[in-house]
C-alpha cells in the first residue's frame, strides 16, 4: 500500500504551473528529504500532499486512498503538518499547545480524555520537552519552540507527518537533535517528509531524497545516489566536498567549480 | 502536566456570582430608592402597588437588556478576536454594529419609527444581517482572513458614511438629535417587549458563538494548522459573523451603539484564563454582562437627572481602564 504519494500531480499558482508531473510513492515507513533550490516547489508539494492546496491534476495518496476522497477527520488523523511558520497566537502553555494536536480525537465540549492526556504526556516526553509543560509557549527559545510544535504534531497520533523547512533558524546542536528525533519517529513506524535546504543533514540522516527543480522531480532515491557533483552542480549551482563518514555519506556544499572561459 | 481546570471553574463561578449581584444592584438602582427587600416584598403583593410596577416594567427590562447586551458584546468580541487572531477585533470590525446604527438611524429619519415603535429595532436587526450577507458576498470565495478584515471595515465605513449623510440631510433638527443620542446608546425606558424581540436573537448568537470554540483553539496555531487539524474554517467563520449578527444586530437594535465592551473585556480576562479561545468564550459573556449592568448603574446613579448615555459611559470609564492594562502589559514585555 502507498502510505504516502503523488501520481501525475500537477499544480499551478495563478497562471504559473508550479508542479509538473510528480509522481513517487513510499510503500514502508522512511525518512524523505526534500531537496531543491528556493522557489522549486518544495512548499507546493507539501500542501498539496496536506489537502490545502488545489490541484490541477493527478492526485496525492495518503494511505492508499486518494487525499481528496478523505473527510476532514480522516485526513486529520492519518497526516499531521508543521508548516515553516512557528506561530501560537495568544499567550498558550506548552501542554496547552501540543494538547491542541489531540482535535482530531476529539469531539463535542467535553474536556481532554484519559487517552488525550496520555498522549500528549508521551509527545511531550518523546520530544524532551516535559521540562517546561507549564511555560508559556512565546518565552521558549526557537529550537525548544520547534520541538513543542513537533510534540504537537506527534500528539496528533498520525502514521504521516509533513514538516515545511523543520530545520530554519536553529543552531546546529537543535538542528541535529530534531534530525534524530525525525529518526526515532520513522523507526516507530511514521513516515515523515521534510523540505530542507541543509544538503549536509538530508545526506546523513534521510533514507531517501527527492530533488525537485522548476516543479520537475529531478531525481529519486538514496542520498548517496542522488547527491552527485553533478546534480550539485545543475541543480543548485554549487560545487561539493563528497566523503563518507561513519558509514554515512557526508556533502559539504562548495564555491561552484570555475566555468572554462572561452 | 495538564493544568486542573480548577482554577478556571473558579474564575466562572466569580463571574457568574458577580452577575446576579450586579442584576441585583440594578434592579435597586434608579430614581426612585428602593432596597432589594423591598423589591422582593413587592414581588408578592397585588399588581397594583407602585414598587411593583417599577420594578417589573421598568427595572426588570433594563436589567435584562443589560445582561444580554452585555453578553452579546463580550463573547462575539472574544470569538471575532480568535478568529481574526487579532486583539484589536471587536463586534464593530466587521460593520454589523455600524450598519445596525444604519438601520435604526434610517428609522428614525423617515418617521417609521414614531408611527410604529418596533420599526427601529427591527430595520436595525436587518441592517446588521445585511451586512453579514455582503461580508460574505465580498469575502466568502477567499481564504484569506485579511480580506474578512478589509471588508468589515469598507461596509463599517460605509455604514458609517451613510449615517453621517442622513443625519446631513435630515430638515428636521429634533430628528437629528433623536438620532445622535440614539447613537450614543442607551438602556433607558425599554420596555418588555424590547427584551421579548432582542432576546431570541441574542441567545440563538450566543449558541452559534460558543460552538465555535474549539475550532478557535486550533486556529491559535495558524489557518494551515488548523485546517490539517480537521477544523472547517469556512463552517467557523459562518458561525462567527452570523451568532455576531444575531447577537450584537439585536443588542444594537435595542439599545444602540455602545462601543469599547467587545474590545476591552476579552483583554482583560484573557490572562486570567491562560489565553486560550474556548475558555475566553463563557468569561467573556459573562464578563460583558458585568461590564454593561455596572455602566448602566454608573449612568444612573452618578448623574441622576442628566440621562447620561451607556455608550459614553462605557468608553469613559473603559478607555483609561484599557490604557492602563496596556501600559501595564507593555512594561512585561508581552
Amino acid at each position: 500500500m502507498t502510505l504516502l504519494g503523488t501520481e501525475n500531480l500537477s499544480v499551478s499558482l495563478g497562471k504559473q504551473s508550479v508542479l509538473k508531473d510528480v509522481t513517487f510513492k513510499a510503500d514502508t515507513p522512511q525518512l524523505i528529504g526534500l531537496l531543491g533550490p528556493n522557489g522549486a516547489g518544495k512548499t507546493t508539494l507539501i500542501r498539496s500532499l496536506a489537502g490545502q492546496q488545489t490541484i490541477l491534476s493527478g492526485s496525492a495518496i495518503l494511505g492508499g486512498q486518494d487525499l481528496e476522497k478523505l473527510t476532514a477527520k480522516e485526513r486529520a488523523k492519518s497526516l499531521a503538518y508543521l508548516p515553516q511558520q512557528r506561530n501560537v497566537h495568544w499567550p498558550l502553555s506548552v501542554s496547552e499547545v501540543v494538547m491542541l494536536g489531540r482535535h482530531p480525537h476529539r469531539s463535542g465540549f467535553a474536556g481532554p480524555g484519559a487517552q488525550d492526556i496520555e498522549a500528549v504526556q508521551k509527545a511531550l516526553v518523546q520530544m524532551e520537552v516535559t521540562g517546561f509543560a507549564d511555560r508559556p509557549f512565546k518565552t521558549l527559545s526557537g529550537g525548544e519552540q520547534a520541538r513543542v510544535l513537533m510534540a504537537r504534531a506527534l500528539a496528533q497520533d498520525t502514521p504521516i507527518l509533513l514538516a515545511d523547512e523543520p530545520m530554519a533558524g536553529l543552531d546546529p546542536a537543535h538542528q541535529i537533535s530534531l534530525m534524530q528525533h525525525f529518526r526515532l519517529i520513522v523507526q516507530a513506524g511514521q513516515t515523515v517528509l521534510l523540505s530542507i535546504h541543509e544538503i549536509s543533514l538530508a545526506a546523513r540522516w534521510c533514507d531517501r531524497l527527492l530533488v525537485l527543480q522548476d516543479g520537475v522531480l529531478k531525481e529519486d532515491g538514496l542520498p548517496e545516489q542522488v547527491l552527485s557533483e553533478e546534480t550539485l552542480s545543475s541543480v543548485f549551482q554549487v560545487g561539493a566536498y563528497l566523503a563518507s563518514v561513519a558509514n554515512r555519506p557526508l556533502i559539504v556544499p562548495l564555491e561552484p567549480p570555475e566555468e572554462p572561459r572561452i | 502536566m495538564i493544568k486542573a481546570s480548577g482554577y478556571y471553574i473558579f474564575l466562572i463561578f466569580v463571574l457568574i456570582l458577580m452577575t446576579l449581584l450586579l442584576s441585583v444592584w440594578s434592579l435597586a438602582a434608579g430614581y426612585v430608592d428602593l432596597s432589594p427587600a423591598e423589591l422582593w416584598n413587592s414581588l408578592w403583593t397585588d399588581t397594583e402597588d407602585p414598587t411593583r410596577l417599577i420594578l417589573l416594567e421598568v427595572r426588570l427590562p433594563r436589567m435584562l437588556l443589560g445582561l444580554l447586551v452585555g453578553g452579546a458584546l463580550g463573547l462575539s468580541g472574544a470569538a471575532l478576536q480568535g478568529l481574526l487572531r487579532n486583539p484589536l477585533a471587536e463586534p464593530g470590525l466587521i460593520g454589523v454594529s455600524a450598519s445596525g446604527s444604519l438601520g435604526a438611524v434610517i428609522a428614525i429619519y423617515t418617521g417609521l419609527s414614531a408611527q410604529f415603535p418596533y420599526a427601529l429595532p427591527l430595520l436595525a436587526l436587518a441592517f446588521s444581517f445585511g451586512a453579514v450577507f455582503m461580508l460574505h458576498l465580498l469575502a466568502g470565495r477567499t481564504k484569506s482572513i485579511l480580506t474578512l478584515i478589509l471588508a468589515g471595515v469598507a461596509l463599517s465605513s460605509l455604514a458609517g458614511a451613510l449615517t453621517s449623510l442622513t443625519l446631513n440631510l435630515s430638515p428636521d433638527p429634533w430628528a437629528v438629535l433623536e438620532i445622535v443620542f440614539w447613537l450614543m446608546g442607551s438602556l433607558t425606558d425599554r420596555s418588555m417587549t424590547h427584551v421579548e424581540l432582542a432576546a431570541p436573537f441574542i441567545i440563538a448568537g450566543y449558541s452559534l458563538l460558543l460552538l465555535s470554540g474549539r475550532a478557535l483553539d486550533g486556529l491559535s496555531l495558524g489557518e494551515d494548522v488548523a485546517h490539517s487539524l480537521g477544523i472547517n474554517l469556512n463552517r467557523t467563520r459562518l458561525l462567527i459573523t452570523v451568532g455576531t449578527a444575531a447577537s450584537v444586530g439585536a443588542a444594537t437594535a435595542v439599545a444602540g451603539a455602545v462601543g469599547f465592551v467587545g474590545l476591552i473585556v476579552p483583554h482583560l480576562l484573557r490572562p486570567l484564563v491562560g489565553g486560550r479561545p474556548a475558555k475566553l468564550l463563557p468569561a467573556s459573556m459573562l464578563g460583558g454582562a458585568c461590564f454593561i449592568l455596572l455602566a448602566d448603574i454608573v449612568v444612573r446613579e452618578v448623574l441622576p437627572g442628566k440621562d447620561l448615555k451607556l455608550g459614553v459611559v462605557t468608553a469613559l470609564v473603559g478607555v483609561p481602564f484599557f490604557l492602563w492594562l496596556l501600559m501595564k502589559s507593555r512594561r512585561y514585555g508581552q
